[in-house]
């Protein structure tokens, strides 16, 4: 039992543990102030809420996935056969890891990446190609190289931690690069808030590339994060090996009954996503003017470079009643991870940098 | 941790300095530093964290009317901490509290009966110095407490919210399908009371703002086209006020519908009185509230989530003046808040 052990803490000695958003201490219930997690600040709609209030005895029964199978492939534009529902998308991360990697397998990824796929391939015993941003854009060429013998690129589009997004074209002419005999997870989870033109024809893509396989998930636009629900679109074949390796009844009655009705709620989505993408814009405008560094984000969160005035501008966060995320946490120390929120938070975010940096003059963008 | 701003530096005799935004005479709006006075017996002093943009305050600015303390300080539904207390006073410095907007004259025959049936009735803001500034000095009966894990932000929503529930008060029975007649912060209110009225309501929205619209659509509402049938809904809220508004409400109200009108239009309107007569549509005025506004700050303490997506903006006090010189031209939100 300890040789067993010993090899496992071996293994995974490597792993940074995720360590999650901080909510605001003594904060209003629904807690706005908590810009830590990227978690969408309106929520899901009503409609969505009424159905998870409704769900009564049902809680007593195994959930059974395949009706929103079926009709979420139908929104999506495939067959259900090309879809896998999963606990969260970061699940979907694990099943992956699970499915494909073995010791030693290498493994591409961006610098700094999503921790998730990070801890999964670390977990796994994959060999870790690490491919630095370029002006926290993916380097898609570089990743392309890297590509060559491995097992698996993670590219979470837009990116996580820096919300900036590769153009659908120099996505499409990576797609070409990639071997076919490496899996490319083309990670979704923000892409509602990118601009329009910059979002891929991603389910062409994945009919014409059967080794991309798009991850998407109803805990950010969708406003589900709690609920924890997230699909897979990649060809029938690798569905099928995710099926067959996945946990029976991954997603339960509450996300099932939540995702049937959220998926239906466009309206919402689209009216909240703008709410958040002009807060957005605002924020930057804000971080523009203050000469801060910082990504141009097509997610619902900015990231910017503190440096030096890291702590402080916690401290000045903290005093209106905000959290935001210390890049320590996500493998980009010297940078702030702020989520987008609601119109009066994000005043109170903008007073807070304006505390902080208004004396302040240091170039512009990152 | 949030922690309630200390009060500001006093200056002699309980005065605190902070800042207002005035509106002159000349209709021009200005950021301005004010002292705010001590409260004397019976009032409170409050420190102004999260006020409203109101429509009226829109009307106001364009027109001066109802104002009888120049310069103005408008704002009339806000939240804030109590800062200072007068003698006979319950309420302790620092209890989380709403504005009652109304202020009545105390000698009509109204106000003989009940404050809530004042024939005169003026508002906060208007016939004294309301909520657009650091500080706003009112009776100690003029104030709501909520509760204390209620976002400002959202709980400055209570007084507009007050006006929907007591519009939709007036409604002689729980109508099917309802049409409301503008999408801007009150109709967006008056859409989410029926909701909770009933979730099976049908309602159709008429509204020319996009972003008004788009809310309107995120909340369940179709959009009523221009050139909806007459005599469909059960239960039509003139909530725009523009020109024709009142006749179209009419127009389009089934028999024995209800209309209610919200929206104080300044212009007159024709109303054939065969369109009430033949389809026996009672029209009732609605203006301001009762006694909702208790009931208004628990439904927004109840499910806070639900509002937060009709405040669109939110504007730094000193930038307030910039901010409704765009909004008299063209409003492109729904509900703007002011931070002082």
């Amino acid at each position: 039992m300890s040789a067993l052990i010993e090899e496992l803490e071996a293994r995974t000695a490597r792993i940074n543990a995720y360590r999650p958003g901080r909510p605001v201490v003594g904060e209003p219930l629904d807690q706005p102030g908590k810009l830590s997690s990227n978690e969408n600040v309106y929520g899901p709609a009503a409609p969505v809420l009424a159905a998870v209030s409704a769900l009564g005895p049902k809680v007593a029964r195994y959930p059974d996935s395949v009706a929103l199978r079926y009709v979420l492939a139908e929104r999506v534009g495939v067959t259900p056969d090309w879809l896998v529902l999963t606990n969260g998308s970061d699940e979907l991360c694990a099943l992956v890891a699970q499915l494909i990697l073995q010791r030693g397998h290498p493994v591409v990824l961006g610098d700094p990446c999503y921790r998730i796929d990070e801890i999964v391939s670390i977990a796994a015993g994959a060999q870790l190609r690490r491919v630095p941003l370029r002006d926290g854009v993916h380097d898609l060429d570089a990743m392309a190289r890297a590509a060559r013998g491995a097992k698996l690129v993670w590219l979470p589009n837009p990116h996580n931690p820096t919300g900036t997004v590769v153009d659908p074209r120099s996505l499409s002419r990576f797609l070409e690069r990639v071997p076919e005999d490496t899996l490319i997870v083309l990670d979704e989870a923000y892409l509602d808030y990118a601009d329009e033109e910059l979002q891929p024809p991603t389910v062409a893509l994945v009919r014409k590339h059967p080794n991309l396989l798009a991850q998407r998930t109803l805990s950010k636009a969708a406003g589900l994060a709690g609920l924890r629900a997230g699909y897979g679109i990649a060809h029938p074949r690798v569905i099928a090996l995710l099926d067959a390796v996945r946990a029976p009844f991954n997603v339960n009655q509450a996300s099932l009954a939540a995702a049937a009705v959220a998926i239906t709620q466009d309206a919402y989505r689209r009216y909240t996503t703008r709410l958040i993408r002009r807060e957005r814009a605002r924020l930057e405008e804000e971080l523009e003017s203050l000469g801060v560094r910082f990504f141009r984000s097509q997610a619902n969160f900015v990231t910017l470079a503190s440096g030096l005035a890291t702590p402080a501008l916690h401290e000045a966060l903290a005093d209106e009643g905000i959290v935001v995320r210390d890049g320590s946490d996500l493998g980009f120390p010297g940078h702030v991870r702020i989520t987008v929120g609601a119109p009066a938070q994000m005043l109170l975010v903008r007073r807070a940098l304006r505390r902080v940096f208004a004396s302040d003059s240091d170039g512009g963008t990152p | 941790m949030k922690t309630i701003a200390a009060p500001n530096r006093l200056t002699a005799r309980g005065a605190v300095n902070g800042s207002a935004v005035e509106l002159g005479q000349d209709l021009r709006f200005r950021f301005a530093r004010r002292a705010f006075r001590a409260p004397i017996a019976g009032e409170l002093r409050v420190r102004v964290e999260w006020a409203g943009i109101c429509g009226s305050d829109l009307h106001v600015a364009r027109t001066g009317r109802w104002v009888t303390d120049w310069p103005a300080v408008l704002g009339h539904e806000f939240f804030g901490h109590v800062d200072a207390v007068g003698e006979n006073v319950d309420l302790a410095p620092g209890t989380p509290v709403v504005a009652d907007s109304r202020i009545a004259c105390g000698a009509c025959a109204g106000c003989a009966a009940s404050p809530a049936e004042c024939v005169n009735l003026a508002f906060v803001g208007e016939a004294c110095a309301g909520g657009f500034a650091t500080h706003c000095l009112l009776p100690a009966s003029s104030v709501v407490t909520v509760p204390l894990d209620l976002d400002g932000a959202i709980a400055a929503l209570a007084e507009p919210l007050a006006c929907a529930l007591h519009a939709l008060g007036h409604l002689g029975r729980v109508p099917e399908r309802v049409a409301i007649l503008g999408h801007g912060p009150l109709g967006a209110l008056v859409h989410l009371a029926l909701r909770d009225l009933d979730d099976s309501i049908e309602i159709a929205v008429a509204e020319p703002l996009e972003l008004r619209a788009e809310l309107a659509l995120a909340l369940g509402a179709e959009l009523l086209p221009e050139d909806a049938s007459d005599g469909v809904f059960d239960a039509v809220f003139d909530v725009a006020g523009y020109a024709g508004s009142l006749g179209r409400a009419v127009s389009l109200c089934a028999v024995g519908g209800d209309v209610v009108v919200v929206a104080l239009a300044s212009g007159q309107e024709k109303i054939g009185p065969s369109a009430l007569v033949e389809r026996e549509v009672i029209v009732r005025g609605s203006h301001a509230f009762r006694d909702e506004l208790p009931t208004a700050v628990t439904l927004l303490a109840s499910a806070p989530w639900r509002f937060r997506p009709l405040v669109t903006d939110a504007v730094e006090l000193d930038q307030l003046p910039r901010f409704l010189e765009t909004e008299l031209t063209c409003s492109h939100g729904v509900k703007a808040l002011v931070k002082p």
